[in-house]
């Protein structure tokens, strides 16, 4: 899943996240921790960021972004149900962008395709029958 | 439900304490009510109803009743608002995920479909532009046959062509010789003719030595009283040259018969002369006879004094009268109408 390019920041994300997610270990139990919901949020935005949501679903990729960070912050300020809400939803909206964009990407190819194909028709009759 | 989020300690104790005072609070366990989950809930209904989504994304929509339920049971279980809010959010944007799922699904089965039609229709083209080049090539091979028949045509033509110049060519080389043969003819029917003509000329030049006349009975020749001495019916010894050429001419012109007729003078009596007259004629005809004439060609009369040339009053007239007349007649001639008549 993890491709060339956005190595560096991921995973620096994610040893990150380790860190904190050990360092507050101590402070409430391993459940309420937010840190696994937020990798999987992280490693979803990378995913949709790594996909067509750029150029087919930008606006609700932002969205997931946004969430992360916001959720990342309240890590931070260990509001940790706040941090939980925001990376589930990060992780929602993520994987909502992707649909999108793929979804928007196969709809757009099926109408380049069937104007393709009326031209083609279109060309194909011009041809005689030659019967 | 983004950014103003109360900052709050996540200890476990007081989560546990809340919850059981929140739980004894709501006895009767009563369901919070949130518009938000309503809506939620309402989506997914409406996304599970619809056949596009539930046949093309039947997981997606299942992780949305899950999360759906959560949200229920957060609900029925006196979850605070901000969670059950929460829940109905991402309920809400699983069923969107469905829906975009859905839609890329039918979105890909159309891609699929519409590549196999423009397969289908490329393919006929092609079959039709190979169909057309096939009859193209069909026209090509039946032209070029029809080219060949045209040339064998036109070769046979030309031999037939050849063949009737040949034909005329002959026939023109009968038609020659026809010409030839007809040029030949008339040569010869020219010749015949000059021949003819030298002939008659030749007849004309003998009866001109004859002395022989073209009058109204046919060619006379006056043969005079030279042949016979007075009163007499005997030829003259030398008179007899005199009749020669005559005899020639009879030999030459074998088909002319001739009339031999007497004449006198009105001197002495009618029978006498009419006797004497005839026979100097036979005498003429034996003369003739002797010297090879047909005597069937030799018609003798005598006519005495009937019929004068010049008046009996003078000698030179009575010496005219006394004569001898041969008629040449025409060939084929005879004889048998030749009566004299006045």
């Amino acid at each position: 899943m993890i491709a060339g390019r956005k190595i560096g920041s991921l995973t620096l994300s994610l040893i990150f996240l380790g860190a904190v997610g050990a360092a507050t270990l101590s402070g409430c139990s391993a459940r309420n921790h937010p840190a696994a919901i937020l990798s999987q949020a992280e490693i979803a935005v990378w995913e949709a960021s790594e996909s067509r949501a750029p150029q087919h679903a930008p606006l609700e990729l932002r969205v997931a972004r946004e969430k992360l960070e916001a959720a990342k912050q309240a890590l931070k300020a260990e509001n940790y149900d706040s941090a939980r809400r925001l990376a589930e939803q990060a992780l929602v909206d993520a994987q909502l962008a992707k649909a999108k964009a793929d979804s928007q990407f196969a709809r757009h190819n099926a109408e380049e395709l069937q104007k393709t194909l009326d031209a083609l028709r279109i060309e194909a009759e011009r041809l005689p029958l030659g019967y | 439900m983004l950014v103003n989020e109360p900052a709050r300690k996540a200890s476990p104790l007081k989560c546990i304490g809340l919850l059981l005072l929140a739980g004894t609070y709501f006895a009767g366990c009563s369901t919070v009510a949130s518009p938000a989950l309503e809506r939620a809930r309402k989506a997914f209904e409406l996304a599970k109803a619809d056949p596009e989504v539930s046949t093309n994304a039947p997981v997606s929509l299942y992780e949305a009743e899950k999360v759906l339920r959560q949200a229920e049971r957060t609900a029925e279980g006196s979850g605070s608002r901000e969670e059950i809010d929460h829940l109905a959010y991402l309920t809400n944007q699983r069923v969107e995920i469905a829906r975009a799922t859905a839609e890329r699904k039918v979105a890909e089965t159309e891609v699929l479909k519409l590549s196999q039609e423009r397969e289908r229709v490329l393919l006929e083209a092609r079959s039709r532009v190979a169909v057309l080049a096939l009859q193209e090539a069909e026209d090509r091979a039946r032209k070029a046959s029809e080219a060949r028949r045209e040339a064998e045509a036109k070769a046979r033509e030309a031999a037939q062509a050849r063949q009737e110049s040949e034909a005329r060519s002959q026939e023109a080389a009968q038609a020659r010789q026809e010409a030839e043969t007809r040029a030949r003819d008339a040569l010869r029917a020219r010749q015949e003719a000059e021949q003819a003509a030298a002939k008659a000329k030749q007849l004309e030049e003998q009866l001109a030595q004859l002395k022989a006349e073209h009058t109204n009975r046919g060619l006379v020749l006056n043969l005079g009283d030279v042949l016979f001495e007075f009163g007499k019916a005997d030829i003259k010894a030398g008179a007899v040259r005199n009749l020669y050429p005559l005899v020639t001419f009879l030999k030459e012109y074998p088909a002319r018969n001739v009339l031999i007729e007497g004449h006198t003078d009105s001197i002495g009596s009618e029978a006498a002369n009419l006797e004497l007259s005839q026979r100097r004629a036979e005498a003429v005809r034996s003369f003739l006879v002797e010297n090879g004439v047909n005597p069937q060609r030799i018609t003798t009369r005598g006519y005495g004094e009937a019929f004068p040339v010049a008046s009996n009053n003078s000698d030179a007239g009575r010496q005219k009268n006394r004569r001898v007349e041969v008629v040449i007649l025409r060939e084929g001639e005879s004889a048998d109408k030749q009566a004299r008549t006045r």
